[in-house]
């Protein structure tokens, strides 16, 4: 992998900023007056690029091998950290749900790729994944030969709810930085026919079997908001409703994997998961336990090998690693994380390679967004810490073509 | 569909041309007549209602609500000023506002985006947006009326929609109504180093009971919305003035946390109320600091149910502190 400077001066840069802006949903250009979006490219070789989509397509069948494993084992799925209120609607949920979901790879120093996990519900990015690779392609084709953006999100999107005329969106309508993700996918669904409502979660209403959205009926979800809030919601009850009836993307067993302890399940349970999935899952993501009490004496010993991840944790929060921490700092960690281990995973830390950009060193983490398992675009960001968090910056990712 | 309608859709870059150019209403010849409608393109309200694109606050200027109007359809429309805003100024009003000043304007909605204007056209102020969110969940039916036809309808607006928790079409049509004088005074020139005012709808956290046929669409001001008080300080912020309706203000929670830090930062903080116009010339000192308690979404739990539904515990890009925040991950 290497990295590129966009072939575009200033002006061509917000040009295309603005496009992104208005056209394609991104309102969030800046996060606390910087821009959320870095002028370079991550640079893929066409190996590099099978081998990132090999790699997630194959995990991502493993995980949903353990996804059932859990689903039927009772202690493994309170285990994870799934709120007691989803049982029931998991228990009896409408199989064949579509599902979006995006795998971060991480380089390390050895040249291989780590996966440190998977974001199963309501992954970020799609404005950046199609609508930035859409008003670059054109430039990029002119003055970078040889490189092009791959992936067709918004066609892999609207293909998989493709047989459902209407469909609802639902979002936490007080953040517009959810909003704006749930406004394009509506316009990508209505450019394809479809005719869409949106609301929060609040506003969906079952009646004998049927789903509606303020007065509209739907025939699928599209659901932007946190499985382990809904069983919150004064309408919970027409959620287990809908999960046993209604089409959505993403069904609520969606939260089952989403959670960071889930990557410790085959590790924790005596789960009934084929030897291939167990060997895939491990090929490719770090060594991933529970937090326990037993495990202290471990964990102070070993501080530079573990990172702490809250089961929920999103976009970086709630993660502590080791090594970053003196060894008094990270028992004061460990034993504030004791008093609710139950929502703690502890992964193993690895290493990763920092690659030089416009602004200085940086650590990229490459996603991969996947529709129904197959690949569908890239969503890469540059931290300038070895952890993806909020202060990321995306960066588009290109293809090498021969 | 009328010919003189469909020019009209056309002038706007309305979806029946789904990849129009972005609008430039200071290109020559985008502007004519000099009406309203000529600037109700949602691209040129961001434009004029926004700060000079290279000004230090450019990137805290909020798409959102110019966004729905694309998105929603929002035909916006002429409505009346209030009487209390446009009210003759006393000799001497707005001297204080200089580039070494700062304006926080806490108004219901079109009278923030009123006062805001009137401190562009009087005192060559550049405005911020803050209204970030939709004024309704889902696209307008559809006008059958020509809006050259629409007579300016009475500030206050008559017809309130109680299925929103906030109807912010008042910001929206307060924006287009002045757009004209907007851009006559933006065209005469505003420094990038102009004075910014933050417009913020006083109305953004009110009380309400969502229900499954309401539209929850309460919204807070983060730290993408407003600059650090470190920022403000380092580009020459010495005075920040607090605009309420009343003397003796009491900012929204959101607000309490940034005045604070301005207050720390070093940073006058004064007050101006709009009935109070002597305030207009002299704001009076704040004396007492705002109190440190800080604003965390979770104690203030939107709604039950979405939204400002409840405390969503995941951070994202833009909500940044990590103590309340969207569903992307």
């Amino acid at each position: 992998m290497k990295t590129i400077a966009w072939p575009l001066d200033d002006a061509e840069i917000d040009e295309a900023l603005r496009a992104l802006q208005f056209r394609h949903c991104k309102w969030d250009l800046y996060t606390r007056g910087r821009q959320s979006i870095l002028p370079d490219a991550l640079v893929l070789s066409e190996d590099e690029h099978d081998e990132l989509t090999r790699a997630a397509e194959d995990v991502w069948r493993a995980l949903r091998q353990l996804e059932a494993a859990v689903l039927r084992d009772a202690e493994a799925l309170a285990g994870v950290g799934v709120p007691a209120g989803l049982y029931r609607a998991l228990a009896e949920e409408r199989a064949g749900s579509p599902r979006v979901t995006r795998c971060d790879f991480h380089p390390t120093p050895e040249g291989s790729w780590l996966i440190s996990e998977f974001n199963e519900d309501a992954p970020t990015g799609f404005a950046e994944a199609e609508g930035l690779c859409s008003v670059l392609a054109d430039s990029f084709e002119d003055r970078a030969a040889g490189l092009r953006f791959v992936g067709d999100l918004k066609g892999a999107v609207t293909a998989a709810l493709a047989p459902f005329e209407r469909v609802g969106l639902v979002f936490p309508t007080g953040y517009s930085e959810d909003l704006q993700h749930v406004a394009l996918v509506s316009e990508w669904l209505s450019e394809h026919g479809h005719r869409t409502v949106l609301g929060s979660p609040a506003n969906l209403i079952m009646d004998g079997g049927r789903a509606a959205i303020f007065d509209q009926p739907v025939q699928a979800l599209f659901r932007y908001f946190p499985g382990e809030a809904i069983p919150e919601l004064d309408n919970a009850g027409d959620w287990e409703g809908a999960s046993r009836t209604l089409p959505m993307m993403n069904s609520l067993s969606a939260t089952v994997a989403q959670s960071k302890r889930f990557y410790a399940a085959p590790n924790e349970h005596d789960l009934a998961l084929p030897t291939e999935a167990r060997d895939t899952i491990a090929a490719h993501v770090p060594t991933t336990l529970y937090l326990r009490p037993s495990r202290r004496d471990q964990l102070m010993t070993e501080r530079e090998r573990w990172v702490l991840k809250g089961a929920f944790g999103r976009m970086g929060d709630a993660i502590c690693m080791g090594a970053a921490l003196t060894p008094e700092d990270w028992e004061r960690v460990i034993d504030a994380a004791l008093a609710e281990a139950d929502q703690i995973a502890v992964q193993e830390w690895f290493d990763t390679a920092p690659h030089w950009f416009s602004h200085g060193l940086g650590y990229p983490t490459v996603g991969a967004f996947l529709v129904d398992g197959r690949f569908a675009g890239y969503y890469s960001r540059v931290s300038k810490n070895p952890v993806i968090d909020y202060e990321s910056r995306y960066v588009p990712t290109l293809v090498e073509v021969s | 569909m009328s010919q003189r309608w469909l020019k009209f859709l056309e002038f706007l870059g309305s979806p029946l041309r789904a990849k129009a150019a972005p609008v430039d209403v200071f290109a020559p010849g985008r502007v004519r007549e000099g009406a309203w409608y000529e600037f109700a393109h949602h691209e040129a309200l961001f434009r004029l209602f926004g700060p000079h694109p290279d000004s230090p606050w450019y990137p805290y200027h909020c798409p959102t609500i110019f966004a729905a109007i694309d998105k929603l359809h929002i035909m916006p429309r002429p409505i009346a000023t209030s009487a209390e805003i446009t009210a003759e100024a006393p000799a001497g009003a707005w001297k204080w506002l200089t580039s070494e000043s700062a304006v926080i304007v806490e108004l219901a909605g079109g009278l923030s985006v009123q006062l805001g204007a009137r401190l562009l056209v009087e005192a060559g102020a550049q405005l911020v947006s803050t209204f970030d969110h939709w004024p309704r969940a889902n696209p307008m039916p559809k006008v059958h009326q020509d809006p050259r036809g629409l007579a300016a309808q009475p500030w206050p607006p008559q017809a309130v929609s109680r299925s929103v928790a906030i109807d912010s079409r008042d910001v929206i049509d307060c924006m287009a109504s002045l757009a004209p004088n907007v851009f006559a005074r933006i065209q005469q020139g505003i420094a990038a180093d102009a004075p910014p005012v933050w417009m913020c709808d006083m109305r953004r956290m009110a009380v309400s009971k969502p229900g499954p046929g309401n539209f929850d669409n309460r919204y807070f001001i983060d730290d993408s919305i407003l600059p650090s008080a470190k920022l403000l300080s380092r580009k020459g912020i010495r005075w920040l003035v607090y605009f309420s309706y009343l003397p003796a203000p009491s900012p929204s929670a959101d607000l309490v946390g940034f005045l604070r830090d301005c207050h720390e930062a070093g940073i006058h903080l004064y007050n101006a109320a709009v009935t109070e116009p002597t305030t207009w010339v002299e704001p009076l000192p704040i004396t007492t600091p705002p109190p440190e308690a800080r604003f965390l979404g979770f104690q203030y739990p939107k709604s039950r149910a979405g939204g400002f539904g409840r405390r969503v515990p995941v951070p994202t890009e833009s909500s940044g502190s990590g103590a309340f925040a969207g569903a992307g991950g």
